[in-house]
């Protein structure tokens, strides 16, 4: 094994994760899901897009603006077969403050909030309905989520544990 | 001249460590049957005794054993099998041997931070990117951990020499390595099929150039090939985070070691007086 190439391209990945650190962006892709949890958000000129595509059909957020909210949850289950447990990592932060969101989802729920300017508008496939609301609160949204991005993302209070349940 | 000293003893006392793994190693249809019946015993039989409210440490301990079975296996079959077929110069055993021990210590100081984080014991590194990135990698790793060690020990519990001459023929171990990589390049898609629909082609294009990359050598086995590839697998490696995040971060890992490995693969002559007998390795005094 060349020793130079190793260490010079795990060298490269490292550092490449502390710049998007430093730079607070977030990207990425992940298997299944994983489930995010706003408890309170304040969004203004959001869209919110069915994707359609064949027989499937995704969920689409896009949050240009600035979005802030406490007690952000990204959790993340696995299961533990031998055992019969299914594992969360769950990943929380105190304070989050984020813009340029992007998130796709199967699923997005919100249990209740204020929207106000909305405009629903169906678009040919491969967009389907397509939603956009001015300005508005949405309490507790629960979002099960294959990519996210936020071009800009600062949080506070990071912590990470895992929780094991009975399958 | 202190400095020559420590690294003389320092040198001496890894001699010892070897020749306690050599004879650990002589003893392995003992010594490796008494640490799978453990592992087994923790993954089947401690769960049930103890409390739920410990499954946490249990869980921690269960990995932690598979992990140190699973170091001494490799070794074993990686630094042993590499002195027994020629593939690792007698002279160069004990530095081999001390870079497999310090990979070995890496991957264990990092299993019981994450262990201990998790529990909420260590502090979380302060990076989301990070910490989405070993979420990633701790649910790809079992499946690395026996996609590598099938392969290993197949070849040299059972093949043996024809093992020995396959991989002194054409360089498996990288282009192996690189079809791994792609696999957790297609790893998200497969798990969760729909996503081929919105983002199918980024995941099959890297994976599909990676494989090639991988797959050449295999073919077309010279030193200018192997030394392009031995290049161009890093660099995907690094590119993956901006097309499909890393492939689980362990995908772009080991496509930086599959282009390390490709790049310092030469075809050689098999030597056959340790091959013939692999069981009889003794330690060097």
């Amino acid at each position: 094994m060349n020793w130079k190439t190793t260490a010079l391209g795990i060298a490269a990945i490292l550092l490449l994760l502390i710049i998007l650190s430093a730079i607070n962006v977030v990207f990425g892709y992940t298997a299944e899901y994983i489930k995010i949890t706003i408890p309170a958000a304040q969004l203004v000129n959001v869209a919110l897009y069915g994707v359609i595509y064949e027989d499937k059909v995704a969920i689409y957020l896009d949050i240009p603006g600035t979005v802030s909210s406490q007690n952000v949850a990204i959790e993340r289950t696995m299961t533990v077969p031998t055992l019969n447990l299914k594992a969360t990592i769950s990943i929380t932060m105190s304070s989050v403050t984020m813009s340029g969101v992007g998130i796709s989802a199967w699923n997005l729920t919100s249990t209740s909030g204020t929207l106000s300017g909305v405009t629903m508008t169906v678009e040919p496939a491969p967009t389907g309905v397509q939603m956009n609301i001015n300005s508005g609160t949405m309490n507790n949204v629960v979002a099960f989520a294959w990519k996210v991005v936020a071009s800009q993302i600062q949080y506070e209070g990071l912590t990470a544990k895992i929780t094991l349940e009975s399958l | 001249m202190a400095f020559n000293s420590v690294v003389k003893a320092f040198y001496s006392f890894m001699g010892y460590v070897l020749r306690f793994f050599l004879v650990l190693w002589n003893l392995k249809k003992y010594t490796l049957t008494s640490f799978f019946a453990l592992v087994m015993f923790m993954w089947l039989v401690v769960p049930h005794l103890t409390p739920r409210m410990y499954a946490v440490i249990v869980l921690q301990l269960s990995i932690l054993v598979t992990t140190l079975f699973l170091m001494f296996l490799l070794t074993g079959v990686f630094v042993v099998g590499g002195i027994e077929d020629g593939s690792i110069p007698l002279e160069n055993a004990l530095r081999v041997f001390i870079g497999a021990l310090i990979a070995n210590v890496i991957v264990l100081a990092t299993l019981c931070y994450l262990g201990l984080m998790l529990m909420g014991i260590a502090p979380p590194p302060q990076s989301l990117p990070a910490l989405i990135a070993l979420a990633n990698a701790m649910e790809a790793t079992p499946i690395v951990a026996l996609a590598i060690t099938i392969p290993a020990v197949v070849g040299y519990f059972l093949l043996k020499d024809k093992w020995a001459r396959f991989r002194a023929k054409v360089p498996f171990w990288g282009s192996y390595l690189g079809i791994l990589a792609s696999f957790l390049y297609l790893y998200p898609i497969m798990r969760d099929p729909p996503i081929w629909y919105f983002a199918g082609f980024r995941f099959f294009s890297i994976a599909g150039v990676t494989i090639i990359v991988s797959i050449f050598p295999l073919a077309y086995p010279r030193e200018a090939a192997l030394k392009a590839c031995g290049l161009i697998l890093p660099l995907i490696g690094f590119l993956s985070w901006f097309i499909v995040w890393g492939g689980m971060t362990l995908g772009s890992i080991l496509c930086v070691l599959a282009g390390a490995t490709l790049h310092s693969w030469r075809p050689r002559e098999v030597k056959t007086f340790l091959a013939t007998k692999p069981s009889s390795t003794k330690p060097h005094t």
